[in-house]
Formats: C-alpha cells, structure tokens, sequence
C-alpha cells in the first residue's frame, strides 16, 4: 500500500483553480518534498491531504483512507506540524501536549517521551509564550508525534529558525523516516529539501511540473554537475516572472 | 455498546476534552476575567438595586381602608427623614395587585378610629410581598414604629404569613431580566471569543486534524460557555432564590435562557471573523434582543409594539422567569413561551451546525 496516493486532485477557491489536477504517490517510509513558489498550492495540497479541505475534484488516500469519506479515520495515522506556531501560549507545553493527548487518547506517559524526544523536558512546565521560535517548533513537532502517526505533514518547518534549530529539526526528520515514517515536506530552502528529500515534486500554478529524485531532477534540468535544486526550482517556476518582466 | 451510544459518548468525551481546556484557558485570558468581574459586579449590582436599603425613607403603602379612617389624611412626613405615600385601594384583591412594587399592604380595621380616640393600641394587619417572607419580624417591628410616630401613640403592625405572590401579569422587580442579561451577556462575551481565539491563533487546524470533529470542536465551546453560565446562574439564584415560587419553572426557564443563548453565541462565534466584528455586532445583537425584552411588559408602551416584541424569543424567556416568581404559569402563555424558545434555539443551532458542515467547502 502507498502512504499517500493522489489522483486528479483539484481546488478551486471563489473561481479561481488553486490546485488543478495533481496526481503523485508516495512510498512508505519516503521523505518526499513538495516544492513550489508562494502561492503554488502547496498549502491548499496539505489542507486536502489532511482533512481540513474538500477537493472540487479528484481523490486522494493517504494510508488507505480516502481524504473525503474516511476522515476520521485518516486522523490517527497523520500529524502535522503547521506552518504557524498555532499552540495554545498561555498553556505550558505539557498541558498543550496533556490536552491532545486526551484527543487522541494517547496514555500521559506519552507526553514525557515526545517532550524528552525534541529535549524540552526541562522546560515543560513554562508557557509556551516565553518560548523561542526553535522551541516552538519542536513543541509542534512533539505534539505531531504524540499519537505516532505513520505520515508526518512537515509544513516548511526550519522556516525563520537559526540554523543550529533548523539542523535538529531536519535530523528530527531523517531519524522518523529512518524508523519508517513517511513524511511529507514542504519548504522554501532548496537545500534543505535536496538533501532530506528521496524524492521532490515541484508544484506552480497548481500543477506539477516535474516529480523525481532529486538528483534526477539536477541531471535533467540542469547544464553541467554544479547545478542545485534551487537551479531547477528557478527554472522550472521563474520563467513567467522572467517573461512578465520583459514584457 | 451500540454505535450511537459509542458516537454519544465519543461526542461526550472529546467536547469535555475540548470543554475543559478551554474553562481553564478562558481563566488565563485578562478579557475573560475581565467580562466574568464585570459580570458579577452587574449581577450584584442589580440585586442591590432590588433590595430595599438602609437609606430608602420611603415607604410605600398600598391601603385597604373599609372604615375610612383619619389614617390617609395624616401628614406624611416623620421627623427621622422617612416619608409614606398612600396608596387608597376599594379591595383586597386590588391591594395585593398594586402590591407589585409597594412595600407594603395595609388593611384598616374599621373600627381603627374608636380604638385610637380610646387610647387603645390598634392594630394595622400588613402584607408583604412573598420575596420579603424572611423579614416578617424586622418589619413588623420597623412598620409598628414608623406607624406610631405618626400617629403620635402605640400602633402594632401585624404581618405573620400575610405574603402576597405575585400573579402572573404583575412585575415586583425587574430581577427577572437580570437573568437573561447575565446569561446573554456571559455567554456572548466567552464563547465567540474562545472560537475567534482557535480561528486567529489557527489552533482550530491543529484541532480539525486531531480526532476531534468540527462539530465537537463546537460542542465543546458550548460547554465551556455553559460552565461560565452555571456560575452565573448560581450567583443570580443565590442572590435571588427568595422570589421564586416554582423552582421547576426557575430552572427551566434558566435552561431555556442558557441554551438560547449558547446557540446566539456559537452563531458569532462561526460567521464571525474577527474580535472587532464581535463587538460590533453585539449592540445590534442586545438592541434587538434584550432591549425589547427588558420593556415589553412596561404598561405604557404602545399595543403594536407590545405585540412585537412578544414574539422575541427572549421576551419570551423573561416572561417564564416572572411565571417562576409569580402564583401562577397561565398554561396556553407559558406553552407559547416555551415553543418560543426552543424553536428559536433550534433555529439558531441548526445554522450553527449547517455552517460548521460547510467549514471544509
């Protein structure tokens, strides 16, 4: 069984086709990058693969539960750490993790292994509101992580962290996946997406303009072997600016 | 376990979740300890304002004279400050009607003139109002004393279980829309802003992909606003509990009110977008909705305008309060009430949850 298989999906927002018929699969156990310039739909994307929006049309399953009629059931096998450090500030970070661990049920226990996993243990009883924005983001990934999921939804997660952060973060991300989590990336840092990726989509105005390895990508799209996945990304996603500049 | 039973309880379990997180969260935002003080100071404030005080020195007679004695033509005024004002009634059932905001009801005796050119001590018998039963000898022994410096020799005013209740179409106080006002103001102050709070904060999408449904979400919001209703209920009973007659009708109708109001609340709380847009819709919210119902039983307001306002469903919730207060509930009014009420919140909570249906649209 695929972790996430995505066929024809499509959004519209108010007329306007945010998403136009995307289709992808992703393995088990893949980290796959899911790049594009603000505005792509890669948000939309997520939103749909989560639950939280109906596609105009298509299908998406991720671990077997298709994104519109089982919803419910595809909650326990994702976790999602948003884009926004949307956590409750005037709670503590084990009463923000004590309180979904009531949702999903998840044994109190629990609360401590992921605190201790992302190294806030000493700081779980302080409000969230005096944490650093690396803090932050690891009090969002403890809480992703907190009913284990098999999929784990990286919304550009080092974005505004200092590296020393953003480099426990992406080893965070390799170690899940090395357990066998499948995760699914999105970020603006090329980078960082070349080198934690197995594969990367590159999404613009809604569609996927090119899907494979990234080293594949490189070969295919660039001149010579200096070429980056930012190269690619540019190419790939730059020319309308490009074109509609000179014009 | 059946599945709707396991769903119920599922329901249950996540909106407590949801609920109880949000009880102890609302304590930690300064808004909401700010509206809850606010609140209590209203509430209080009110029941003060009911209460006759230390400083009122003037005490209102409802007069029941069958001999037409020399008592009404005496000056009205005392020498400590209090001051009486008559009020000539033709029947008993007259004076227990004017009762509604007098303190006080007196029936002369006819033979009160004889006894006091005979330098007897006669005797007024005095009626209260119900609410004021757990005063009798305070004021028998305050009405004797006033009684009898105006009339310049030993008067005894008797009371012993002479309590009017009210009937149904007579107001005592307007203790009864305290309640409306506490609960409406409690609910839409908490609820709304705990909802805009998830929705700004964008905690509501780490909450849509947790277990928790939409509508759980909701539900637990609702409760966590119920919460904060159930103590404001507490305060107006424990301030007001010896005005009600009908302690069944009291609480339904507090449900009523309280249910009415979630639904008000959680109906902001998802069409709206923003705190400001709360605040601005509250005054055309409490305009429309507990204006009317404070002056729809004043006796001097239009006809047209009486029979409008009758149909607001929070009219309708006040008018139940002053049932629980009263002798009696009129069968066909308080049906029509209660209809009132629970088809309105009905109709606000089915476009509550038709909304919330289409969040993912």
């Amino acid at each position: 069984m695929k972790a996430i298989m995505v066929q024809d999906l499509t959004r519209d927002y108010n007329g306007q086709r945010a998403v136009d018929g995307i289709s992808f699969d992703v393995e088990p156990g893949e980290i796959f990058g899911f790049l594009g310039p603000n505005g792509a739909g890669k948000t939309t994307t997520i939103k749909m693969l989560t639950g939280q929006l109906r596609p105009t049309s298509g299908t998406a399953q991720v671990m077997g539960c298709d994104v519109v009629e089982e919803r419910q059931a595809l909650k326990p096998q994702i976790g999602v750490v948003f884009e926004n450090h949307n956590l409750y500030e005037r709670l503590s970070a084990g009463d923000n993790l004590r309180f979904y661990a009531r949702l999903y049920r998840v044994k109190k226990a629990r609360v401590e292994e992921v605190l201790a996993h992302v190294g806030l243990t000493e700081r779980a009883r302080d409000k969230v509101g005096t944490y650093s924005n690396g803090m932050k983001q690891r009090l969002l990934i403890a809480r992703a992580l907190l009913h284990k999921p098999k999929v784990l939804f990286l919304d550009e997660p080092t974005k505004g962290l200092d590296p020393n952060v953003a480099r426990d973060i992406r080893a965070i991300a390799t170690e899940l996946a090395d357990q066998g989590m499948t995760i699914f990336l999105t970020t603006h840092y090329m980078e960082e997406a070349d080198q934690l990726s197995d594969r990367v989509a590159i999404i613009d105005q809604g569609r996927i303009v090119a899907l494979d390895t990234p080293e594949h990508l490189k070969a295919e799209y660039g001149e010579d072997e200096r070429t980056t996945l930012e190269d690619v990304f540019v190419q790939l996603t730059g020319r309308y600016l490009g074109r509609e500049s000179l014009e | 376990m059946s599945a709707i039973t396991r769903n119920f309880m599922d329901n249950i379990y996540m909106a407590w979740a949801i609920g109880s997180k949000d009880i102890v969260d609302a304590l930690k935002n300064k808004n909401t300890r700010t509206n809850i003080a606010l609140l209590v100071f209203i509430v209080v404030f009110f029941y003060w304002s009911s209460t006759p005080r230390p400083f009122d020195k003037k005490i209102d007679v409802a007069i029941y004279d069958e001999g037409h004695s020399s008592l009404t033509d005496l000056p009205t005024q005392l020498g400590d400050g209090y001051s009486f004002r008559f009020y000539e009634v033709s029947s008993l059932q007259e004076m227990e009607r004017m009762m509604g905001y007098k303190q006080l009801g007196i029936v002369v005796p006819s033979d009160f003139d004889r006894t006091l050119e005979a330098g007897g001590e006669p005797e007024l018998t005095g009626y209260i109002l119900w609410v004021h039963r757990t005063r009798v000898s305070d004021l028998e022994l305050k009405y004797s004393d006033k009684f009898s410096e105006l009339l310049g020799q030993p008067v005894r005013v008797e009371i012993g279980e002479n309590f009017v209740i009210p009937q149904p179409d007579v107001e005592t106080s307007t203790v009864q829309f305290t309640i409306l006002f506490a609960v409406f103001w409690m609910a839409i102050s908490i609820v709304p802003h705990l909802m805009m709070e998830e929705k700004q904060t964008r905690t509501m999408e780490a909450l849509l992909v947790s277990p928790a449904s939409a509508g759980q979400v909701v539900m637990g919001k609702a409760l966590a606003g119920a919460f904060y209703i159930l103590l404001s209920g507490g305060l107006f009973f424990a301030l007001h509990w010896a005005y009600v007659t009908h302690w069944g009708l009291a609480l339904l109708a507090f449900l009523c009110t309280a249910l009415f109001s979630i639904a008000v609340a959680l109906a902001l709380g998802v069409f709206i977008k923003s705190p400001q847009q709360v605040r601005l819709w509250m005054f055309p919210i409490v305009a429309v909705l507990l204006v009317p119902a404070f002056f729809a039983s004043e006796p001097n307001l239009a006809v047209n305008l009486k029979a409008i306002f009758s149909w607001l469903p929070t009219t309708a919730m006040v008018e139940m309060v002053q049932f629980s207060f009263s002798s009696h509930a009129p069968l066909s009014q308080l049906l029509k009430n209660l209809a009132l009420a629970l088809g309105s919140t009905a109709l606000v909570f089915a476009i509550v949850i038709w909304k919330i249906q289409r969040a993912d649209r």
